[in-house]
């Protein structure tokens, strides 16, 4: 090699851009480089060369999902996209704004709120996931049920072509059929297709009131039950969540308004959330016949919290999994017909990982269920074969119910063995396609995303 | 191509009852719901995902473009037939195969109409909430195509918000799952991207939509204001009162006095807008905010509220919404509906730059629109047998979307781009802009044959109403 | 034998300000029986328009295929009902038919139809009196020949001319007119002219008598008066505009006699017929005047009785009832309270509603004859829905429709029976 990636972007951007790639390791693999644009001009200068060079480009917004994905092909140059981090617009009257991917969610929200409104999605460490991180990953958070994905509220998008061109799709505006629907395409498709410069996004009015429940019930599947019938009543939160006793347990801990009274002495003990918000009255009657059927669905205790109590729990709430992860041998998001949230939940419970049962945060309103299991003493060679083991059968279980079976979290040996998405939809072949045809070099993130994207 | 054994083989595939192909039939295959027309060679009815497939692959093979055809009554050209090609039509599949309660969510095929949908849902006191004008009469599988909006899309979001999956059939036969059951699924999301995608990525045959519980209480609020500038202003403050209401919607004088001739809507003579709010909720919630509402509307100066709860009344006061654009028959023969969107705060200056175009051609130009997302659609109105008259309304139709674009809007909130607004695409989007959508159809559909020439600007000028020959083809 | 045709011609053409008034929207195709049942956009109100456009425009010719589309439509008028454009489409059909008609270029069943009823039947009473006489003779005797000789069987709903034996019977006795006036009880309210009509009085006579109670029994001096005939409703549907003119001429002078306030009828598409009397004769120099202020003059019995408004009965009927809306009823006059009203005013009436109630049953006059194949899966989806209303009895204000749910039942093998809004009303009152 004539010079090293480093110093050839150094001599494209000047080196103040450019940072040695240590301690930006992406599944065991060390980048050569990090580069941080300052500006869009920069932006497609790299990638320009990326393209031309063969270079594989990891882009990266706070970097608080980067083990998400299989291992990379290549992992040349981390793209650290920190620096674009401003708002465009933002017309409170519209209820819509426009900002750059760099932002943070935090300082969005917060930006938001001097209007007195906010993007209705979470996600975890909101004061480092960026929106084009989230954008990129396209999860939801804890009130998914009531607000859905942040593809819900992505109205117009920026981003740069693997060929260094800008190119943008939507608009500033809340409703929006022309051309094709591009929002939807680049929202969660892992940075694979371009680089998210800026969003555009609907906003809703802050929520005068705010409050939830916490439930005790002494098993998960009596939790689940509960809150199946609690979202099918008039009493519906915006998000109801169920989660095991070790879960809960690292709630007594951190948040200490919520562990008065709990009840959580019992080891099979689980809790439920129920998230309100809304006008006054409203979502106290809601609560109130909320607290009653919970009740009567067999939970051992109710308690009601009030803002902004119940606004650090939804952040607890949403920030558990990176928190937990990394005490866990094995996470697998699995998403299932909602319905099917309780049998799901029972039949993944029994998966042993060498000899564990997982751990699960339940939302039985939108489907989704994480499987958390603990790390193990065990030698590495036999953990490997039961986490695949583990693999293998919640696979199973998510299809049996129309749905899928992300691993988030596994040893590395583990996922250079499998595809972290699962099995391929029979929709694979467009999906390539696709790829092929935004990125005919595979310079973005190669490799990472379903069936080898 | 050997034509008529292209016909045989169709009939084969879907039995000859169901392919259309006589010249007198085809007549009315010709137009949907906008001022284009365009005579298709052929119009099939298949009956199931396999003869939709087989008829699909048998005309790409043939060179044949396809366009699926769901009840015509799109307002952009997207269903007309491309030259030389053959509709796909769904009559024979519109069934609703299954309403899952406990998921919420209805499987159903791309015959189903709209309202027969959520008609049938509310028996389990559910809903489907995307609600087009034309919901008696559209059917899902051009909901689909075109992602159609609706009065109650404004709290509830268009339909690419409802859909969770789909089966679709690309177009060399292929049939591919988009989607799921499950809220969340792995890879592209190409179930978004193919809701919009205006029939050009390939069809649609079966459907999972969401629905959503019937709310326990709605209430109706019409207020009459003395111009439109100042039900604007309510409805910014209402809006600044933080709320959003299920649905918002305006129509001006020029309507008012269409509508009061055809029928007693109750607007008085002088009435220069009114405005229509719909609170969906808890009784609570809607007694609360409705107080809100009708104090907000009575300060920014409605000279009258009229609220009503039962549905029988509520119905009452959609009277007149409803029937506005059918009532401006009543002041000219024919109406060009531009559906330019723009941010909310700039619907006032924007509707009196409309009124400039309005003077400057001499057009009428009557305004009914989702005040609350700002879609605005002009109606620019015209006798269509006066010569030239349909050109010159077309050239003010683009210097409407113009002044749209001008002020951070764009050119279609829900009608979809088809014939009728490709050549104003560039007012929005810039070639590159253009080329990367064009890279997402090329990953569908490689040979461009499913519904080609629409969307995209090809130089062509737009001609609508103009005659094919009588007879397309010898029968 | 057919002429090369180039758009429409003559004063009876459809008007093109008519014509053009659809905007092709497509809202009327779900209100559309022969849509909802074919799913044929060939057979929807928006397809039959757009052929008639493509013929006006000299497009194409008047071939015996678009007449095949425009002869399967029941004129109902459902889609003008629920048109958002106003487009007045019975009217256009009347003329496009009576293009079709000049043209010669009507199928062979219609022209047949035409031939025997249209022309010479219900143009004069008397000669249709005597074609009844001889059917009630056949229903007495079980003399075959004469139901053939007598072609009313066109009147009956379809495929019963090879069913003679599930014939409805005509009615015992027959109703008609007379120099006599039928006196108001108590106070006198008004005075109204009844029309007896043509098929009514033969097949539904004990219907009009009915009528001619609650009339009185709310006030009205009632006359039937001499020298009124057939309102001319079928001849106008069939495009026969010229026997109709002659019709209507004969009822405006017949039946707007002196000191006569309302001209009352209960059957809807008569009721329809004559209020659009106006614009059948607008071109008549002698009868436009008439013809407004005889058209102004109509009501549909259901409607003069709320508008008086009626007596509330005090007797108790314990029944349950559906109400099936008569087209011509409800799309043609919009009237679908009024007979609700009357309904729910009788004590212990539960009434049901069916699915689609206004949704054609497939009668539509003599559409169940030159149409029997659709007419009979329009049936058989009507008689789904009251099926489904588990109730014995229906209940309209139309003779068609009357006899069509007969002939329903009867095809079902069931023991429903159909009556008028106002054979109830007179039982109820009978109770007192």
């Amino acid at each position: 090699m004539e010079s090293s990636l480093g110093e050839q972007l150094a001599r494209l951007l000047g080196g103040s851009v450019v940072l040695p790639g240590d301690g930006y390791e992406v599944d065991g693999l060390t980048p050569q480089a990090v580069v941080r644009p300052v500006d869009r001009l920069q932006l497609a200068e790299i990638l320009k060369w990326a393209s031309s060079e063969g270079v594989a480009l990891l882009p990266r917004g706070g970097g608080t999902r980067t083990g998400l994905g299989n291992v990379p092909r290549k992992a040349d140059v981390v793209l650290d996209m920190g620096a674009f981090n401003r708002v465009l617009d933002y017309q409170p009257a519209d209820m819509t704004a426009t900002v750059e991917a760099g932002m943070t969610l935090a300082s969005l929200q917060e930006h938001l709120a001097s209007g007195g409104e906010f993007v209705p999605f979470e996600a975890a460490q909101a004061n480092r996931s960026t929106v084009g991180g989230i954008l990129s990953v396209g999860a939801g958070g804890p009130l998914s049920y009531a607000y859905g994905l942040p593809r819900e509220w992505l109205i117009g998008i920026g981003v740069m072509s693997t060929q260094g061109v800008s190119t943008k799709a939507g608009g500033k505006v809340v409703k929006n059929v022309t051309g094709y629907d591009l929002n939807k395409l680049y929202t969660g498709s892992l940075g694979t297709l371009g680089v998210i410069v800026e969003a555009s996004f609907k906003l809703l009015p802050n929520n005068p009131h705010s409050g939830m429940l916490l439930a005790s019930f002494p098993t998960l599947a009596a939790s689940i039950s509960a809150g199946r019938k609690l979202l099918h009543s008039p009493a519906a939160p915006m998000g109801c969540h169920s989660v095991t006793s070790g879960v809960s347990r690292r709630l007594q801990d951190s948040v200490q308004a919520a562990s008065q009274d709990l009840g959580l002495s019992e080891e099979d003990t689980a809790l439920t959330f129920a998230f309100y918000s809304g006008r006054a009255q409203a979502t106290r009657r809601r609560m109130e016949e909320a607290a009653a059927l919970l009740l009567a669905e067999g939970a051992n205790v109710v308690q009601r919290i009030d803002d902004p109590a119940s606004n650090g729990m939804l952040r607890w709430l949403t920030d558990a999994p990176a928190e937990i992860n990394p005490n866990s041998v094995l996470v697998i998001k699995v998403s299932v017909q909602s319905k099917s949230s309780a049998r799901t939940s029972a039949e993944c419970g029994e998966i042993l990982v060498s000899g564990e049962k997982p751990e699960q945060m339940a939302d039985p309103g939108f489907g989704s269920i994480r499987l958390l299991w603990p790390s193990s003493t065990e030698g590495a060679a036999e953990v490997e074969l039961s986490i695949l083991d583990a693999v293998q059968q919640t696979r199973q279980i998510a299809s049996r119910y129309s749905g899928s079976a992300v691993v988030e979290r596994c040893p590395l040996s583990v996922k250079r063995q499998i595809d972290v998405w699962g099995d391929a939809p029979d929709s694979l072949a467009v999906m390539r396609s696709i790829k092929d045809r935004f990125d005919p070099n595979g310079i973005l993130n190669p490799g990472r995303f379903l069936g080898g994207i | 191509m050997d034509f008529k054994r292209f016909l045989k083989d169709l009939q084969g595939i879907v039995g000859a009852e169901n392919v259309v192909y006589h010249s007198d039939d085809l007549l009315v295959f010709e137009y949907d719901g906008s001022v284009d027309r365009g005579m298709p060679e052929a119009v099939v009815f298949p009956n199931s995902t396999q003869e939709v497939s087989r008829v699909i692959a048998l005309s790409h093979k043939a060179g044949v473009p396809v366009v699926g055809r769901g009840t015509g009554t799109g307002l952009s050209g997207g269903a007309i037939a491309p030259p030389g090609g053959i509709q796909v039509a769904f009559p024979r599949m519109n069934h609703i195969l299954e309403v899952d309660t406990e998921n919420r969510l209805a499987l159903v095929e791309p015959g189903v109409i709209n309202l027969n949908l959520d008609t049938h849902v509310r028996k389990f006191g559910l809903r489907y909430a995307p609600d087009p004008s034309s919901q008696k009469a559209c059917s899902l599988g051009g909901n689909i195509a075109e992602n159609a909006g609706g009065p109650h899309c404004l709290a509830y979001g268009t339909t690419t918000n409802h859909v969770l999956g789909m089966e679709v059939v690309l177009e060399d036969g292929a049939v591919v799952n988009l989607g799921s059951l499950a809220r969340e699924t792995v890879g592209y999301d190409l179930r978004g991207v193919f809701t919009g995608s205006e029939g050009t990525f390939g069809i649609a045959t079966k459907i999972a939509v969401r629905l959503l519980p019937v709310p326990e209480a709605v209430r109706t609020f019409l207020g009459i204001f003395p111009d439109v500038e100042t039900a604007c202003t309510a409805v910014s403050t209402v809006i600044e009162h933080g709320i959003v209401p299920a649905a918002l919607e305006m129509i001006d004088a020029l309507t008012i006095q269409a509508v009061q001739k055809v029928t007693d809507a109750g607007y008085p003579d002088d009435a220069g807008a009114v405005l229509l709010i719909e609170l969906e909720g808890l009784q609570d919630e809607v007694d609360e905010i409705g107080d809100e509402v009708e104090a907000a509307l009575w300060e920014t100066g409605a000279s009258q509220v009229r609220t009503a709860e039962a549905a029988a009344e509520r119905e009452q006061l959609w009277v007149g919404r409803k029937g506005a654009l059918g009532a401006l028959g009543g002041i000219a023969p024919n109406y060009f509906l531009v559906d330019g969107v723009v941010p909310r705060t700039q619907l006032a200056p924007v509707l009196g730059r409309v009124a400039d175009v309005s003077r400057k051609y001499n057009i009428p130009i009557a305004n009914v629109f989702h005040a609350g997302d700002g879609n605005l659609h002009p109606c620019l109105l015209f006798d269509e047998r006066q010569p030239g008259a349909l050109d010159r309304i077309v050239e003010a139709g683009t210097e409407v979307l113009q002044i749209c674009v001008d002020a951070g809007g764009t050119l279609t909130g829900e009608h979809g781009v088809g014939l009728e607004k490709k050549e104003q695409m560039p007012l929005v989007f810039s070639e590159d802009d253009m080329a990367a959508m064009v890279l997402v159809r090329d990953a569908f559909a490689p040979d461009n044959s499913m519904n080609p020439g629409k969307i995209f600007p090809d130089g062509k000028k737009h001609t609508p109403h103009a005659h094919p020959p009588a007879h397309g083809m010898p029968a | 034998m057919v002429q090369p045709f180039a758009g429409f011609t003559g004063r009876d053409a459809p008007a093109e300000s008519d014509l053009y008034r659809c905007v092709h929207c497509g809202l009327c195709l779900s209100s559309c029986p022969t849509y909802v049942e074919t799913a044929l956009e060939m057979e929807s109100p928006r397809g039959r328009l757009a052929l008639m456009k493509a013929v006006n425009e000299g497009r194409v010719e008047i071939t015996p295929r678009i007449v095949s589309h425009w002869e399967a439509c029941l004129q109902c008028r459902a889609c003008e009902a629920v048109c958002p454009s106003g487009v007045p489409y019975g009217r256009i059909m009347e003329r496009t038919r009576s293009q079709v008609r000049a043209a010669g270029l009507q199928s062979r069943e219609l022209k047949r139809f035409s031939r025997f009823f249209l022309n010479s039947a219900l143009p004069n009473p008397r000669r249709l009196r005597m074609g009844a006489n001889l059917i009630r003779l056949y229903q007495r005797l079980g003399i075959q020949k004469l139901v053939r000789l007598s072609h009313l069987l066109y009147l009956l709903p379809g495929g019963i001319g090879k069913l003679e034996s599930q014939l409805p019977p005509l009615s015992k006795r027959f109703f008609g007119p007379s120099d006599a006036v039928h006196p108001a009880q108590g106070a006198k309210k008004m005075t109204v002219a009844l029309l007896s009509g043509c098929v009514m009085p033969l097949m539904q006579g004990p219907t009009m008598e009915a009528t001619v109670r609650v009339l009185t029994r709310n006030g009205c001096d009632v006359m039937v008066p001499q020298g009124q005939g057939c309102c001319g409703a079928l001849n106008t549907h069939a495009g026969d505009l010229e026997n109709a003119r002659a019709m209507a001429r004969t009822n405006i002078d017949s039946l707007m006699g002196a000191g006569v306030e309302r001209i009352i009828t209960s059957s809807a598409g008569c009721g329809s017929s004559m209020k659009e009397y106006a614009e059948l004769l607008k071109d008549d120099p002698e009868h436009r005047n008439k013809a407004i202020r005889f058209s102004g003059m109509t009501q549909d019995v259901t409607e003069f009785l709320v508008g008086l408004p009626f007596q509330v009965p005090t007797a108790t009927v314990n029944r349950r009832i559906t109400f099936q809306d008569p087209c011509h009823l409800a799309h043609a006059q919009r009237i679908t309270a009024a007979p609700r009203t009357i309904l729910n005013s009788i004590p212990g009436v539960e009434l049901v509603e069916m699915e689609n109630s206004s949704l054609c049953c497939g009668g539509a006059g003599i559409y169940s004859s030159v149409q029997p194949a659709l007419s009979q899966r329009l049936l058989k989806r009507k008689m789904d829905s009251i099926t489904a209303t588990d109730t014995q009895e229906v209940i309209t204000a139309n003779p068609g429709c009357m006899l069509q749910v007969e002939m329903g039942f009867k095809s079902q093998g069931t023991n429903g029976r159909v009556r008028h809004v106002v054979d109830i009303l007179d039982e109820a009152y009978g109770l007192e």
